[in-house]
């Protein structure tokens, strides 16, 4: 307690010490007595307490004890504060998101896993439509940003001005404080000091802001990584890929690993005026030779040139490939890497001769793969499309296709396939959990037909088989970015059902109704 | 409709009685979830389909509000009620303007008849006068509790002085055992109030730096409680009531409600629940502690409710509104406890006049600990107050500078930040001689409870 000065105090310490040891203990006479600051009252109350019939020691001392700390305590002043409050906040440039939208931030924030995962949306919305989250819910969001990285830049944006000056009160909320060239400042002067794996995250980081000071940085430290590392390294350079990056991943053909090799061969076929993809072309050419106008006549390298390693080109199949033969694994990883637009531009081969071609030679099936490689690596739409239907729905390759072609167009697929008869909902899983792995919302198209496929599978009853304890687990993640006007479609229809089968169902379509009409009414809110 | 006040979100929501109602209110804030939604003057109804066959019935007087549903919830106001209500406040064009059906015609009518009844029956106890025969138990039952607690104060007594011959020093080394004994031979004195004095002090001496000045404060506190009893009959009435109080004694509600009371417009500034374990009946008993200022008589009150386990508290009131209703207070020389006697509408908080410096706000304080020696916490309302946290130091700093630091179990700190970013706000708490404990904060146009 501050502002009073020393004559009571001391009169209080005196009395605690003589508490402490006990009055047995201690002499009489060491009792406190008034000052010559103390008011009228105060004295004449201890004087008293000395004078009256105060029958013992111990009474006397509470007695005392009672007098001085309620004087102290109705003398009560505040002192002086320490420091001058931190400067104040910025004042905001957007305005608050409304009363609703702020209920729906809450309900997200304080919610199980359920709606939890809307967070992205909400915070989506909140940018959309020029606003920014309520005061006191920026610690939690903040709190939210420290684990997601992903979300972070849209949650910087969306607590505004006093977002950024309360995180620079908090380590922990750092990541918010920084304008985008203090981050990448941050970032540099973090490299040296920090460990091959934090590294990659660093790296990561500052490939997204600037790509060229992310190279200059990791040739600084390339000769010290692991091979691990090293290839880790590469596949990050496949964010903001550019020619500029061409001089780097040419030296890395000379990696001692093969895997770095390989990576950075895969890089540079991604860039098709390079080194390497010329080198490809040259040296895949003679293997495939035009035939009359639009024909194509495939053969195989006879022998392994050693110089071939150089560009990402093993000499050794795997066990499995074995059947495939040797000369054909050569041919094959020379293909992936060329881009397939050389095949229609250069050559004037359309997609469906080609597709022709490969469909009829012996070895088609090493040929669909390489061109579909080789396709994803060229961003060449038409052609992954083309070869989809030759691939088995499951694996890998097919879900690698997908992710290589744009949302709508996986949107339209996955609306094709469900439209087929005798489809069910399982025979789109790949598709939409593309779309949902890219967090692309679903047409309105899709989504109607997907529910209504769902309600028919559910009527159906047929016995649970392992796809429907995926397909019922998904729906709540399906949930998310379905067309949220169709939300009344999930609360309608499903009287009369097997019981049997709403009694597997229900749990997963009620959380998937939730989450829709939930996202529904906080898109609401928005645009109120 | 043209009293009908003017509902936010937040202040729905602070009636729920606990975060899950809080929640699945939320849920039911969507007009999808209802059936119908009608109302009339001050009258909204609507029906909502659960899992039962019929869908639940729900109505919202709006006045008080009163509440009512056809669900078998024990929770008071239910989720339906909540959501009814939600709905009203998000979108009241949703809500049909309609004649009442017969449902809601005869609550309304049930309702006026029990309030007829009731003052019908006051009336006639006023006039029948008291029953002699029931006093007569009352006196010879209070007689023998007056005895009890003669033994046990003369008991604490006789303890207290042992401890302060032995010294502080030496009853920190004694165990937790001596302090329970001596608040369970209070409890059996018919003395719970000295029993929680007692078993509060047992684990002082571990708080840390200080302990000794906190120690021989409650000691000295407890003393002049034991002393003022002895002489209990000299004493003023409000003394009296204070003294009794503290010690364990509980106020005759139905006596008190009859006192006239005092009408103003009550804004509800601040409420915390906290888990006190009854030290006689060893149940959880949580206790809600409501805190309001009449806006023209400036006085603060403070309304307890309790409620044992699950049970919901009775009284229904959310930060952030204010009450025109007629409140009864508790007799002391410093009255802050509450009741409400009667209660007409609810609405919005009005402008809120609070302490200007913190000086202003202790000065304020110490007035009420010289009427009221055993007060331990205070309501503050400041305005202009800023604050801050600097390592681990928590503080309010005012217009000049000065500041009060922050109690150790106060968790809010950072929405409080949030909410000021260093501009001054207007925060309400408790003190409690060293330290505010921040229940509400406004700041613009906005409040959020800590």
């Amino acid at each position: 307690m501050g502002g009073r000065p020393d004559g009571d105090a001391l009169n209080w310490s005196e009395l605690t010490s003589a508490a402490l040891l006990g009055t047995d203990h201690v002499h009489a006479q060491t009792s406190p007595h008034a000052t010559d600051d103390s008011p009228q009252s105060l004295a004449s109350g201890l004087a008293q307490a000395q004078a009256q019939a105060i029958t013992s020691p111990p009474m006397q001392l509470l007695h005392q004890a009672a007098l001085i700390r309620g004087y102290q305590r109705a003398g009560q002043v505040a002192p002086s504060a320490p420091h001058l409050p931190p400067t104040a906040a910025l004042p905001e440039n957007l305005p608050r998101v409304s009363p609703r939208a702020a209920l729906a931030l809450r309900t997200v924030l304080e919610g199980d896993g359920l709606l939890r995962d809307c967070l992205d949306e909400w915070l989506t919305l909140t940018l959309q439509h020029q606003r920014c989250a309520p005061e006191e819910l920026i610690p939690p969001l903040l709190d939210v940003g420290r684990q997601h990285s992903r979300l972070r830049s849209a949650i910087r944006q969306a607590i505004g001005q006093r977002g950024l000056w309360l995180a620079q009160q908090n380590e922990s909320w750092a990541y918010a404080t920084l304008t985008i060239d203090a981050q990448i400042q941050t970032i540099v002067q973090q490299w040296e000091h920090s460990p091959s794996i934090a590294r990659q995250t660093l790296f990561a980081e500052l490939r997204e802001r600037d790509p060229s000071q992310a190279r200059t940085l990791l040739q600084a430290t390339w000769k010290a990584e692991s091979a691990e590392q090293r290839s880790k390294f590469i596949a990050g350079m496949r964010v903001r890929l550019s020619s500029d990056d061409e001089v780097f991943l040419e030296a890395a053909l000379d990696d001692r690993s093969y895997s770095v090799r390989l990576s950075s061969a895969q890089l540079l076929a991604r860039l098709p005026q390079s080194q390497l993809v010329q080198r490809m072309i040259a040296r895949v050419t003679p293997y495939l030779q035009r035939e009359g106008k639009r024909g194509l006549r495939i053969t195989l390298p006879s022998s392994y040139d050693p110089t071939w390693a150089r560009d990402g080109i093993d000499e050794t199949p795997s066990e499995k490939r074995k059947k495939g033969g040797e000369r054909a694994y050569w041919l094959e990883q020379m293909l992936r890497l060329v881009p397939t637009q050389h095949w229609q531009t250069d050559w004037q081969i359309d997609i469906a001769m080609l597709l022709k071609q490969v469909q009829a030679s012996e070895w088609r099936e090493m040929l669909s793969a390489a061109l579909l490689d080789a396709a994803r690596h060229s961003a060449d739409v038409a052609l992954i499309e083309a070869l989809l239907p030759s691939l088995g729905v499951e694996g890998v390759d097919y879900d690698d296709a997908l992710a290589a072609l744009p949302a709508a167009r996986v949107d339209a697929l996955a609306v094709q396939i469900l439209g087929q008869r005798d489809a069910t909902i399982e025979h789109a899983s790949a598709a939409l959990e593309t779309l949902k792995a890219h967090r692309n919302p679903w047409s309105l198209v899709l989504t109607e037909r997907f529910l209504s496929l769902l309600q028919r599978d559910v009527r159906r009853n047929r016995p649970n088989h392992a796809a429907f304890w995926e397909a019922r687990s998904a729906l709540k993640g399906f949930a998310l970015f379905m067309d949220s006007a169709l939300a009344e479609r999930t609360t309608s229809g499903w009287e009369g059902m097997p019981e049997e089968a709403w009694g597997f169902w229900s749990s997963g379509i009620n959380d998937m109704s939730q989450v829709l009409q939930f996202r529904r009414d906080m898109q609401e809110a928005f645009a109120e | 409709m043209s009293d009908a006040p003017k509902w936010t979100t937040e202040q729905v929501l602070a009636l729920a009685p606990d975060a899950g109602s809080a929640k699945s209110g939320r849920e039911l804030g969507s007009p999808r979830k209802w059936l119908r939604l009608q109302t009339r003057v001050d009258l909204i109804w609507g029906e909502c389909q659960g899992s039962a066959k019929d869908p639940y019935r729900t109505i919202v007087d709006l006045n008080e509000p009163a509440f009512a549903c056809t669900c078998p919830s024990r929770k008071f106001p239910c989720k339906h009620a909540l959501g009814l209500l939600l709905n009203w406040v998000q979108q009241a064009n949703g809500f049909k303007a309609a004649s009442p059906p017969d449902w809601v015609t005869s609550w309304q009518e049930g309702r006026t008849k029990r309030a007829q009844a009731k003052a019908e029956r006051t009336e006639k106890q006023r006039e029948a006068g008291p029953d002699l025969d029931a006093s007569a138990a009352q006196a010879k039952r209070a007689a023998a509790r007056t005895a009890k607690v003669n033994d046990g104060v003369q008991e604490l007594e006789r303890w207290l002085h042992d401890l302060i011959r032995g010294g502080l020093a030496q009853a920190a080394t004694r165990e937790h055992k001596s302090w329970d004994s001596m608040a369970a031979r209070l409890i059996d004195a018919q003395a719970p109030g000295l029993a929680t004095m007692v078993a509060e002090m047992a684990g002082l001496h571990a708080t840390g730096e200080g302990w000794q000045s906190h120690l021989l404060e409650r000691l000295a506190r407890l003393h002049l409680l034991i002393e003022g009893y002895k002489r209990l009959e000299t004493l003023a009435p409000e003394t009296q009531a204070d003294i009794r109080t503290l010690i364990g004694w509980t106020q005759d509600k139905e006596a008190l409600i009859q006192q006239p009371g005092l009408p103003d417009m009550w804004q509800v500034l601040g409420q915390r629940v906290s888990d006190d374990s009854d030290v006689q009946a060893r149940a959880p008993l949580r206790v809600q502690r409501t805190w309001l200022l009449g806006q023209h008589s400036q006085r603060h009150a403070l309304l307890l409710s309790f409620a044992v386990g699950a049970q919901t508290f009775d009284v229904v009131l959310g930060v952030g509104s204010a009450i025109d209703a007629e409140l009864v207070f508790y007799p002391s020389n410093y009255p802050l406890r509450g009741m409400i006697k009667t209660r007409t509408h609810t609405t919005t908080l009005g402008a809120l006049n609070g302490h200007a410096t913190l000086n202003a706000a202790l000065t304020a304080y110490g007035q009420a600990r010289a009427k009221h020696p055993w007060l331990t916490q205070f309501p503050m309302l400041l305005n202009d107050i800023t604050p801050v946290q600097s390592g681990a130091q928590r503080y309010l700093v005012d217009q000049q500078h000065c500041m009060v630091e922050l109690q150790h179990g106060f968790a809010g700190m950072w929405p409080l930040l949030a909410m000021s970013g260093s501009h001054p706000v207007t925060i309400f708490g408790e003190w409690d001689g060293d330290a505010l404990l921040p229940l509400t904060v406004w700041a613009e146009d906005r409040m959020v409870t800590l």
